[in-house]
């Protein structure tokens, strides 16, 4: 196999996977853990796609760059960066990164399929993030690389990305349908084409396409061939990093039915890609009000109506909470709840003190873990 | 034969579209605006478990049993481009020829098309393909489609539709078909499809948002993204808004320091929303702005309460009187 002689180099950072559904404040939580790692002496980077303006901010962003940006850097060795994809010219860039033959990316880039492939194709975004990860993490500059996973229909999709979009420009289809088209035009009687069944139900095909397409999409697909190697070496190489036992992955979601039934979904995903359970499940915004306070107290500080909003959504994330118990537990190693924060001090400083939190609380639940068995 | 009027509900992940989508199926229920179907994307949209419909499979229909005149079906993306070809097919668009033979013999040819291995994963791969078949299903049923076992036409079809992003490219990329290509059954179903959707009689957009920041910026792109493709403009539900903040005591007084805190975020929360949300609503226009749904939070009430809150978008009744 050619993916064999140019294996992919050497992973020296720790990989940890954030993941969860959107809303959930996935960003923040990955921001916050290497910001934590950073002030335990760790060199850290943090990836992530398209953040909300005011987490950038936050992080004294200015600006979105396919370059890892410098956000903080501690006396005791420990740092963070943070890479912020825009997802916008991510396809254009990894044609003209993969594509060095003089003049050919532009040909690729103005074919009027590649429109097409360019919104259909979810994941090209992803597939950047990826191939930007394995570069940092073998780059020797990071004892960890924290990656916020992409909202996508499936939070793993990553994984998959590479090979997603090596089946997409996989030529050997296309060479088979067009071979078959030009065994028919050889042949050049109508009459044999209606003799053989597989011919005619191509044919019923080609209408239904219409012949132009055949042909530009033939076009597009030799044209881009000299991606295909690269797109093997990527989805080798991060699936071999994911596969590391010190690999971990965190889980993150709010005390709400639908987003815990989808971190439920997302640990089964993991499993089917041969992982175990996940390391840590944060449970985010989760009121701190128990007990809570009576409904006469709380309308004095809020009125009555957001009062008994307040409560009623107290309740609802503690019933939740509860029946998610089971569930938890057998998902992942070990959980934690976050209090909401605030977003008008959400600042480097606030951000590290929840990173702070995040690990310290990891910690004590690894410690109880270990001394229950 | 008339057409059906389709309800096309979308907004970023989370903001609760499934949920509105379900209110959204119940009130027509409620007011009788009969035969309904929802159909939902597998994988982005849970409104059908939501109205505890049987777990419905593949494209086959099947009735809600919880509503009056309401089936539900489930369109998985990635089968969806051959169900649909072999709908096109079995319905004569095609081909002429293949309109004349009886449907068994039809059926069989779809068969023969679909199971050539060739055909099989050149399906799979092809860009353009599975957004034109799942906005194709869409279309056939609201012009082509029955209530099974019935002569009846859908009245109203009602799309919970993946998140805003993907959304958006359904649509562009069956535009991108057309300006693509120039003949083929494809390019004519997706030039259908397309003129189907531009249709202010009979298709209907509606964004879901909340009054946080990324799910109203998603909003407003999506929106200009619809303009763009001479799309109707869509109208905008704001879900779960919470009631503000009123308060009759200083927060300083409060001794117990969690509470305090969680007072002073949702006095906070309260502030940024009601910006926010005055800012979205200068920008889009307030008569965008069809529906802000409160809060709600025990699940048994929910979907009652928001379809108490839900504005249709008009009076169908009194539309087609008129007309």
């Amino acid at each position: 196999m050619t993916e064999l002689t140019t294996a992919p180099q050497a992973q020296t950072s720790q990989l940890i996977l954030v993941l969860g559904s959107g809303g959930v404040g996935k960003t923040s939580c990955s921001a916050s853990l290497g910001l934590g790692l950073a002030e335990q002496g760790k060199r850290c980077a943090v990836i992530t796609i398209d953040p909300a303006k005011r987490l950038a901010q936050a992080l004294g962003l200015e600006s979105l760059s396919n370059e890892a940006q410098k956000i903080i850097s501690h006396e005791n060795g420990g740092s963070m960066d943070a890479l912020w994809l825009d997802n916008k010219s991510a396809f254009e860039e990894l044609v003209k990164r993969k594509i060095t033959t003089p003049g050919l990316a532009d040909k690729i880039l103005s074919n009027r399929l590649f429109k097409i492939i360019q919104e259909q194709l979810g994941g090209v975004e992803e597939y950047l993030a990826v191939d930007k990860l394995l570069t940092l993490g073998s780059s020797g500059n990071y004892d960890v690389c924290i990656l916020d996973t992409p909202p996508s229909r499936h939070a793993l999709d990553f994984l998959e990305s590479p090979d997603h979009l090596l089946k997409f420009f996989d030529e050997s289809i296309l060479r088979l349908f067009l071979k078959e088209d030009d065994g028919e035009k050889k042949g050049g009687l109508l009459g044999r084409l209606f003799k053989s069944t597989k011919a005619q139900t191509l044919e019923i095909f080609r209408k239904f396409l219409g012949q132009n397409f055949i042909g530009e999409l033939s076009t597009l697909l030799s044209q881009s061939k000299p991606v295909h190697q690269s797109l093997r070496e990527t989805a080798q190489g991060v699936k071999s990093w994911v596969k590391k036992p010190d690999t971990k992955s965190i889980l993150v979601s709010l005390p709400e039915k639908y987003p815990l039934e989808e971190a439920h979904l997302l640990s089964s995903e993991l499993k089917a890609h041969g992982l175990s359970a996940a390391d840590l499940l944060i449970i985010n915004r989760v009121l701190p009000l128990s007990p809570p306070p009576t409904q006469e107290e709380c309308s004095l500080y809020l009125g009555q109506n957001a009062a008994k909003a307040l409560l009623e959504q107290h309740q609802n994330q503690q019933n939740v909470l509860n029946e998610f118990e089971e569930v938890g537990q057998k998902i992942a190693n070990a959980k934690i709840h976050l209090s909401p924060y605030s977003h008008s001090e959400m600042g480097l400083g606030m951000l590290s003190d929840l990173g702070k939190e995040i690990l310290a609380k990891w910690e004590a639940q690894k410690q109880n873990s270990s001394s229950a068995n | 034969m008339s057409e059906s009027h389709l309800h096309f509900i979308t907004g970023k992940g989370g903001v609760g579209k499934s949920t509105i989508a379900a209110a959204f199926v119940k009130k027509l229920s409620d007011q009788n605006e009969g035969p309904i179907l929802l159909i939902e994307i597998q994988g982005t949209g849970h409104s059908l478990s939501i109205l505890g419909a049987n777990d419905p499979r593949g494209f086959e229909i099947k009735p809600v049993n919880e509503l009056n005149h309401v089936w539900g079906c489930r369109i998985m993306p990635k089968p969806s481009f051959r169900q649909y070809f072999g709908l096109l097919l079995a319905n004569g668009h095609t081909d002429s020829t293949f309109a004349q033979l009886t449907s068994g013999l039809r059926n069989k040819f779809v068969d023969a098309v679909l199971e050539n291995k060739v055909v099989s994963s050149f399906v799979d791969v092809c860009p353009g393909l599975e957004p034109a078949a799942l906005l194709g299903k869409v279309h056939f049923e609201c012009t082509e489609g029955y209530v099974p076992d019935s002569e009846r036409r859908w009245k109203h079809v009602v799309v919970d539709a993946p998140a805003t992003g993907h959304s958006l490219m359904l649509f562009r990329s069956t535009q991108a078909l057309i300006d693509v290509f120039g003949g083929g059954v494809v390019f004519k179903q997706a030039k259908a499809i397309m003129s189907y959707m531009r249709n202010k009689k009979f298709s209907h957009f509606h964004i879901v948002t909340t009054p946080e920041e990324l799910p109203l910026k998603e909003a407003q792109d999506l929106s200009n993204g619809l303009v763009e493709l001479n799309i109707p403009c869509p109208l905008f539900t704001i879900n779960r808004s919470r009631p503000k903040v009123e308060a009759n005591k200083d927060l300083q007084e409060m001794s117990n320091q969690d509470w305090k805190n969680t007072f002073f975020l949702e006095t906070e929360r309260s502030k940024i929303e009601n910006q926010l949300l005055s800012e979205f609503i200068d920008s889009v226009g307030v008569e965008k702005v069809l529906n802000k749904i409160p809060e709600v939070s025990t699940f048994d009430s929910r979907l009652n309460t928001i379809a108490d809150n839900l504005n249709l978008i008009q009076n169908y009744a009194e539309e087609e009187a008129s007309s």
